[in-house]
């Protein structure tokens, strides 16, 4: 694919106190549904709050759909063509859906003429606008998850970051979302985190495997399932290439801790 | 439609079907063909569009004419009006955010009210009216601190990452909160102590909420709240209890340092507007 690169990341490194999150990382990323995989504290949710322009970072550049985001004019410019949806989904449980995601709608400057209609439609891509003035309490775990894709995509955003968005989804829900990540991923650059090895091959165009803040794998969706060999844990193609390039991607480390990038 | 039909077929039907006589697609027109010829009519005019465009005109110029222009302009002028019922939505979601205010915060202004009121009636109204006075003021920056920020606006997480996240949410909660405060405290102060010093609260109220405001910029609304609330408190105590302290700190005299003060604050905020949008502080 040689689509237009939307997020450069050059040497990115973001620390918690002591430990280490993102360890000079480097990332290309263009239109199209991107799977972040790796294994828990691999540094996901990390990527995507930088990304999101939420936490801030201890060195290295970031452009993001072709502006700096650390100059002010550069955030407030991605920030209007950003959706996010964080891991842990906080929002205002008296809201009706219709309120919350107009709410969402208004701080991301999106033209007062288009809101009610992009509310509409964010709400009925989702599969919420029969629940539009329910209360988000009443709702069920994947109605309010579905509440969250909803206001992310309220803005018709060039770069939708999703932290484990199909979290809380039945079966039935994450097959549709799955669909509405292709439909999404024709027209802008889609970065989903998951810790579910399915969504990846079957939703997503390319992957990036992280393990302790270094990128273990890029590649395809095809060629992590290629990646796999028979002695490699896991039950379907995809998983098997998963558990192989994490073995082979730590194995090089330890060979050569300043080799492996 | 059109796309559907498989494209050898209109030549076709150019080829072997007669088109329709002129006749006949005027009374088509007009409404007064036979049913049956009529149906031949449409199915011929399925497949051949130099048909369909002839007898569009027709319509056009026939008696149904004016009736179709008429529907025509009333359709555009609708389209170019655009939604007129959802105009006012995004102000009313910035006004739903009222819902934000937490009823913990709610609860202690109208509890600073009834204690007031209750000391007022106990000991008289000289009893009520300074500890009513001495609170009124860091009451608006608690709500702020509870109304905004990563430990008070379950939201703040997406709010963060939006262009109106930083000092546009921040004054718009904040307004909330005062929207809130003064009518409610400033009606009790002129209950127990007169006009004239109910709005007393004001102006110290409006500085300490600028003050955590300005040094929220730097570190934060709810640490903000936590040092302007306690500095105040504490100059309350050095003074001696309410009783001592409201008639020095509030007095008439004070009034234009108060008011000094809060423009002092107001011009640190404006310098500082940027702060509020960017990375949270590691």
């Amino acid at each position: 694919m040689t689509t237009e690169t939307t997020v450069h990341v050059d040497g990115l490194t973001v620390r918690h106190r002591r430990t280490t999150a993102l360890d000079a990382l480097d990332l290309r990323i263009g239109r199209g549904v991107h799977g972040l995989l790796g294994p828990n504290g691999a540094g996901k949710t990390s990527l995507i709050r930088v990304l999101a322009t939420v936490a801030p970072y201890r060195s290295g550049r970031l452009e993001l759909l072709g502006v700096d985001p650390a100059v002010p004019a550069g955030r407030t410019s991605v920030r209007r063509r950003l959706g996010y949806l964080p891991q842990e989904f906080g929002h205002y449980p008296g809201f009706t859906v219709r309120e919350f995601v107009a709410y969402m709608a208004w701080l991301k400057e999106v033209p007062k003429a288009a809101v009610p209609e992009a509310v509409e439609r964010a709400m009925e891509r989702v599969g919420l606008t029969g629940r539009a003035d329910a209360r988000i309490r009443t709702l069920s775990g994947g109605m309010v998850r579905r509440v969250g894709i909803a206001q992310a995509i309220v803005n018709d955003p060039e770069l939708l970051l999703l932290d484990e968005p199909t979290a809380g989804l039945d079966p039935e829900q994450r097959v549709e979302f799955r669909a509405l990540l292709r439909e999404l991923g024709t027209t802008s650059t889609v970065l989903v985190s998951t810790h579910l090895v399915e969504d990846v091959a079957t939703a997503c165009t390319e992957v990036t495997l992280l393990d302790e803040g270094r990128v273990a794998f890029c590649g395809t969706s095809g060629e992590l399932a290629a990646a796999g060999d028979d002695d490699a844990a896991g039950d379907s193609p995809t998983e098997r290439g998963y558990t192989a390039a994490l073995r082979r991607h730590r194995s090089a480390r330890a060979a050569s801790p300043e080799a492996a990038v | 439609m059109l796309n559907r039909r498989p494209t050898p077929a209109p030549r076709r039907a150019e080829r072997t079907v007669r088109h329709v006589p002129d006749d006949t697609a005027a009374a088509y027109a007009d409404g007064t063909l036979a049913d049956s010829a009529a149906w031949s009519v449409d199915t011929h005019l399925d497949s051949c569009t130099a048909c369909a465009i002839r007898i569009s005109a027709l319509v056009r110029t026939g008696g149904a004419g004016p009736l179709l222009a008429g529907v025509r302009e009333a359709v555009l002028e609708a389209a170019a009006a655009g939604p007129r019922a959802g105009r006012t939505l995004p102000w009313r979601a910035a006004l739903q955010s009222a819902r934000v205010l937490r009823p913990a915060w709610v609860g202690s202004v109208l509890l600073t009210l009834a204690v007031a009121v209750a000391l007022s009636r106990l000991g008289g109204a000289p009893e009520g009216r300074p500890w009513l006075l001495a609170l009124a003021p860091v009451l608006p920056p608690v709500g702020v601190a509870l109304a905004y920020g990563r430990y008070g606006d379950p939201a703040h997480e997406l709010a963060a990452s939006t262009p109106s996240g930083g000092l546009r949410l921040l004054l718009t909660r904040t307004g909330l909160v005062l929207a809130v405060c003064v009518p409610l405290l400033s009606a009790a102060g002129g209950v127990l102590a007169g006009a004239g010093a109910a709005v007393a609260w004001l102006l110290p109220g409006l500085v300490l909420t600028g003050a955590t405001l300005a040094l929220g910029s730097w570190t934060g609304c709810h640490r903000a709240a936590v040092a302007v609330t306690a500095a105040w408190l504490l100059a309350v105590a050095l003074c001696g209890l309410p009783a001592v302290a409201v008639p020095l700190l509030l007095s008439p005299a004070a009034q234009p340092a108060w008011a000094a003060a809060a423009a002092a604050c107001a011009c640190l905020l404006i310098l500082r507007r940027t702060a509020f949008d960017h990375l949270e502080r590691p």
